[in-house]
């Protein structure tokens, strides 16, 4: 919090900001929880992060068993029926929330902190710097993210290792670019500059000074990105580039393919849980935009 | 602005160029070569015939040998030959390139027209019920896979319902003549487009409501309601226009994320696309085909911005001004 | 003399044509006519010299082998004639048929049969073992082929009845330029049965009788065509509706599909008794510390339960295996009793080995290395997942390692693995298929061979005696101990052997013996459209 209070300081000397006497986290966090949608969201949200950390403990059996015989409809034993090895597609889902989770959140981090590093370096030098820092991620953007991960797991081994840093390189670009757009328009603002000129470090400038003022948009970003990554380690998985010691829901779905027509429960139900996850953080996406950006507020 | 275009061409070709190279050497680095994919499916042999097909199809040098060479035969415009399908590569890829292009330009289509529509209407009526529903959209657009939506497609279109094919590019044997032979490619494509175009279709509907809203507030639209024009030429002849604007240039920047998502649908539909000559050479380790997409998959990206930028320079008069 | 009978023989045929015509059928027996769709996997080249199986398959339609297996197995007369042996089995001579020709009209000569066997023993992965003895090929005479080898070579008869291992090219078409890239690979001048009239290798192809073929009487089918499917369910509907009439389980058609697929009521299912068996091994990298302990190989193959893959996983459509010679092998000892599943002594044995289950339950971890789908998931994929859920209970945890094909051959070629999941075939003799992943002369860097590092001498010596035995008796007296012995030592678990399944319509005849894919012994027993 230490920065937040450093840049309201400044800015409060300058006489830029805050305009409300309410602090403006506390007041983007009243907007947020006065959208219904977003609070649904969140709430969903957190009953799939509660499930990732308490399911396995709670519900006991473990996903790799085997539960009964090969794909068997749902019905009282197996009330969401069983995959092609016998094992219980229910207690797949609810353990596929924790693997799932950890891969998308490692991901978006490796992801969040490469773009971000990149952008802000290249917003806030400028100049050559800036250059050749997006020359580097115009080499990125120049084949398909998808298409790029899947030569890289495929070169490699599907591990988890592996597929987190076939997604987390792959899908940083947008986020370089948010943040260098963000560190140029605010690098100019009244109170970084006199921030500079009381003798701020560069690294202090730009972790402590733009940075917590650039958050915004890239929570939003950064948000989006954990659904989007649920979905692209889901797409890595169906062409067969998964690691089937880890049961995430991308994998449960990836290696049923071929039963689906006849057994529509074992890609049914893991899909629905990846749809209803992505749901709730778009949800929550959408809120967060709202309540940083009440004026734009449409509806 | 000429000196600006040929610059951006040159260093387009310098990105390709180092793509290319960065691919050629991750591939290299995988372990075992398409001899191993051959000997793996004629179930053993003799390690001595290996080697010497491997020498044969000068796989046997060191690698900057091999990617010297492989560059040197790409400035003659020869992009390599495949020793697991025995073709040329060049060959190969436009062999493959109609089912795909064919794909994804109606599924392109589809979801432009169809968001761009949405869009509009939504934007027209601020409260009514398609305005939630473009929400709606676009948040399942957002967070449905695109293979899932395919598969539960399929299960309703080719199963509970047996309407459209599931499978292929046409039937075996087509139709003799030429309408009945498009009309049965079109009804195999009726899924795979619907199921790509979802991937695009809530997002052009959101950012086409946006815009619409931003226009429809500008002062030219209002001059000519002024004027006493119908509703409905406001919208579409004046409106629209700057409405579409920012859903075609997305669209030409997202032809990238269109080939990802037509190499999915393609691989679940099992059409004879690009995708699936990807996919296949990637698991054959069939590298000169590999390349070659990926080579491709890069002209058309780096090709498909600059046009992107030069369309939209000449549409819009104040990013003319600007540079 | 060779002349007058072949006249013989040509007027035979005459006649029987003429008949036919007449009584548009055959008294009893083949008849002619007719089209067959079968279902094809992606056709990845018409290079006869193509490695993969697929490529084979078409091959094998396209070229005419030398000579050709009969319902017996015997090798009996093709495009060779007849052959005779002299020297002592040193030189055969082989007599090839007058009025063979190529595609393109041109005659098969001696020459073409000499160049085709330089091709393969250049560019096929067995030409070495099939052909290597060959010192000399004399071609003087057009039609007589003379091979003058440096010691007798039984498999190289046997060999030459397939296509996939000789097929006759044409030497003024496939011997220009560099053989790896002509052209003719992508149109094709054969010399089999059929000719391909039309094709688009990832949709169709369509192949038509050849008009002119040697054999006169074959093929029997005016057209076959391939189909490209590679979703199961549209083979399903497609046989239903009887768009494709033949189709083998494998690959798209999983094991636990037949029992539908068998639904279908104008389909039969053949189980195809090939003489070229195999089964999917747990190949145990020997050279690894815990697999150079016996007990812990006994243990493994205690604890993993193969009737369960065999009887619910592959829905009782593969067979458990006993020992490392298939069930269907000529020289199976059927009074094995093999590993039946034990987990307790299982458990007894890795305790007695020093691998006691730690805190967390675990006694320790390997990697089990296969081909990732959608290659072959029954052979793979499921097996690797089931030792995994079946060792987990005996405190060892197995750690999947799916791999795309070519790095899968890579890590057995450097032995740069824990377990693996190879599908061997037997090769008809123990000597050739079973002997290679044990002898300790063939440890080399290839898969398929004795890539797990295990050697015995004992074991060595049973494969070389049983390769020169003549007498069959003696013979199996000689391959049951050896069986004996590997199945104490195992040193790799058999999974399961493998049993060949193809589904095909109820009137068309299909071969059952040899190679089981010439399709131009097959036949409509009553006409179709």
């Amino acid at each position: 919090m230490s920065e937040m209070i450093d840049q309201q300081d400044l800015a409060a000397q300058f006489g830029e900001k805050p305009e409300k006497p309410e602090k403006p986290w506390q007041a983007t966090a009243r907007m947020f929880y006065t959208n219904k949608a977003a609070v649904f969201g969140l709430i969903g949200f957190l009953i799939v992060i509660l499930l990732g950390l308490f399911g396995p403990i709670i519900f006991g059996a473990d996903p790799f068993d085997i539960a009964g015989k090969p794909l068997m409809e749902p019905q009282d034993a197996n009330p969401l029926g069983t995959d092609y090895l016998g094992r219980d597609i229910l207690s797949g889902v609810i353990y596929g929330a924790r693997p799932t989770m950890i891969i998308a959140i490692t991901a978006t981090v490796c992801a969040t902190v490469i773009g971000i590093s990149i952008g802000a370096i290249a917003g806030f030098y400028g100049g050559k710097i800036d250059n050749f820092l997006m020359r580097f991620t115009e080499f990125f953007q120049v084949l398909p993210s998808l298409v790029f991960a899947m030569v890289i797991v495929a070169v490699f081994e599907p591990s988890f290792l592996i597929v987190v840093l076939a997604i987390g390189t792959t899908t940083w670009t947008p986020l370089a670019r948010l943040a260098r757009a963000e560190f140029l328009k605010i690098k100019e603002r009244e109170f970084v500059l006199a921030a500079r000129a009381l003798g701020a470090q560069n690294i202090r400038l730009i972790l402590r000074v733009i940075l917590p003022n650039a958050l915004p948009p890239l929570i939003i970003a950064i948000t989006l990105r954990v659904g989007t990554t649920i979905i692209f380690e889901a797409a890595l998985s169906f062409l067969g580039l998964t690691d089937p010691s880890i049961m995430t829901w991308g994998r449960m779905i990836g290696l049923s393919r071929d039963y689906f027509f006849e057994a529509w429960w074992t890609v049914t139900f893991p899909g629905l849980a990846i749809l209803f996850t992505a749901l709730f953080i778009a949800l929550i996406g959408d809120g967060l935009n709202d309540a940083f950006n009440p004026k734009l507020r449409r509806r | 602005m000429a000196t600006a275009l040929f610059q951006r061409i040159i260093y387009g070709m310098v990105l390709i160029l180092a793509v290319i190279v960065l691919n050629f050497l991750l591939i290299q680095a995988a372990p075992g070569d398409v001899v191993d994919v051959l000997v793996t499916e004629a179930g053993g042999g003799d390690p001595e015939i290996a080697a010497q097909i491997r020498a044969s199809y000068g796989l046997d040098q060191p690698v900057y040998v091999q990617l010297a060479k492989y560059l040197g035969n790409m400035l003659t415009g020869d992009l390599g030959y495949s020793y697991y399908r025995d073709e040329s590569v060049l060959e190969l890829l436009l062999s493959h390139l109609p089912s795909t292009l064919i794909l994804t330009l109606s599924a392109l289509l589809f979801a432009i027209f169809i968001g761009t529509m949405l869009g509009i209407y939504a934007a027209t009526r601020p409260q009514g019920v398609t305005n939630h529903m473009v929400t709606i959209f676009s948040l399942l657009g957002y967070a449905t896979p695109v293979f899932w939506m395919g598969m539960m497609l399929m299960l309703v279109f080719s199963l509970y319902i047996p309407i459209f094919p599931s499978f292929g590019f046409r039937s075996i044997p087509a139709p003799e003549t030429m309408l009945p032979r498009i009309l049965d490619i079109l009804h195999h494509l009726v899924l795979p487009t619907f199921t790509l175009s979802i991937l695009f279709l809530a997002g052009y509907s959101r950012l086409s409501r946006a815009s619409m809203l931003d226009v429809l507030g500008a002062d030219y639209i209002r001059t000519a309601r002024s004027k006493g024009l119908s509703e409905f030429v406001v919208i579409f002849k004046h409106a629209l226009k700057n409405a579409s604007l920012p859903v075609v240039t997305i669209a030409g920047l997202q032809l990238g994320q269109i080939f990802s998502g037509a190499v999915i649908v393609e691989t679940l539909f099992s059409l004879p696309g690009i995708g699936p000559l990807l996919y296949d050479s990637i698991t054959n380790h069939d590298y000169p085909v590999m390349m070659g997409v990926l080579f491709g998959t890069a002209v058309t990206v780096v090709v498909a911005n600059i046009l992107t930028d030069l369309v939209y320079r000449l549409l819009d008069p104040r990013i003319r001004g600007i540079s | 003399m060779a002349l007058k009978k072949t006249f013989f023989k040509i007027m035979i045929l005459v006649t029987a044509l003429v008949f036919l015509s007449v009584t548009g059928t055959f008294a009893d027996g083949p008849k002619r006519g007719g089209t067959m769709v079968y279902v094809t996997p992606k056709i990845p080249s018409l290079n006869p010299m193509h490695g993969s199986f697929i490529a084979g398959t078409v091959a094998t339609q396209i070229f005419a082998g030398l000579t050709r297996l009969n319902e017996k197995d015997e090798v009996v007369p093709y495009l060779a004639k007849s052959w005779s042996f002299s020297d002592g089995g040193k030189t055969i001579t082989f007599k090839l048929a007058e009025n063979a020709t190529f595609h393109d009209g041109k005659p098969i000569t001696s020459e073409d049969v000499a160049f085709s066997i330089g091709i393969v023993l250049k560019n096929h992965r067995f030409g070495k073992q099939m052909f290597g003895p060959i010192e000399e090929m004399d071609t003087s005479d057009p039609h007589t082929l003379i091979l003058h080898l440096s010691k007798p070579h039984g498999p190289l008869l046997v060999a030459a009845t397939s296509p996939r291992h000789l097929p006759i090219m044409p030497k003024h078409v496939y011997g220009v330029g560099d053989f790896n890239k002509n052209p003719a690979h992508k149109n094709p001048v054969g010399s089999g049965p059929f000719t391909i009239t039309d094709k688009k290798l990832d949709e169709y192809i369509i192949m038509d009788r050849n008009k002119n073929h040697f054999d006169g009487e074959r093929p029997y089918l005016d057209r076959v065509i391939g189909r490209v499917v590679l979703d199961k369910t549209s083979v399903r509907v497609g046989l239903e509706k009887n768009q494709f009439q033949m189709a083998d389980a494998g690959g798209q058609i999983r094991y636990r599909d037949i029992t539908d697929f068998e639904k279908i009521s104008h389909l039969k299912v053949t189980e195809l008794k090939t003489p070229n068996g195999g089964g999917t091994y747990l190949e145990l990298n020997n050279r690894k510390e815990f697999f150079k302990n016996k007990k812990v190989r006994q243990a493994l193959a205690y604890a993993i339960d193969r009737d369960y893959l065999a009887d619910v996983l592959h829905d009782g459509r593969s067979k458990a295996s006993v020992g490392p010679i298939p069930f269907s092998n000529l020289f199976f000892d059927n009074k094995l009793k093999g590993y039946p599943l034990d987990i307790e002594k299982a458990n007894q044995l890795l305790d007695e080995a020093g691998y006691p289950k730690k805190e967390n339950g675990i006694r320790f971890e390997f990697k089990v290395a296969y081909i990732a789908p959608p290659f072959a998931p029954d052979d793979q994929l499921i097996i690797g997942e089931h030792i995994g859920t079946s060792l987990k209970k005996v405190g060892i945890k197995v750690i999947q390692q799916p791999l795309p094909r070519s790095s899968w051959s890579a890590k057995m070629k450097n032995w740069d693995y824990d377990s693996a999941l190879p599908r061997v075939g037997d090769k008809v003799d123990p000597a050739v298929g079973v002997g290679r992943l044990y002898r300790c002369d063939n440890i080399k860097h290839q898969p398929y061979t004795n890539t797990s590092g295990y050697c015995n001498e004992k074991v060595d010596e049973l494969f070389i005696k049983a390769a020169l035995e003549p007498d069959q008796g003696k013979r199996m007296a000689i391959y049951s101990e050896v069986q004996k012995l590997l199945l104490d030592e195992i040193p790799m678990i058999w999974l399961k052997d493998s049993v060949y399944w193809r589904f095909h319509h109820k009137e068309l005849w299909i071969p059952k013996y040899g190679h089981t894919e010439f399709f131009d012994e097959m036949y409509w027993k009553t006409a179709q459209n």
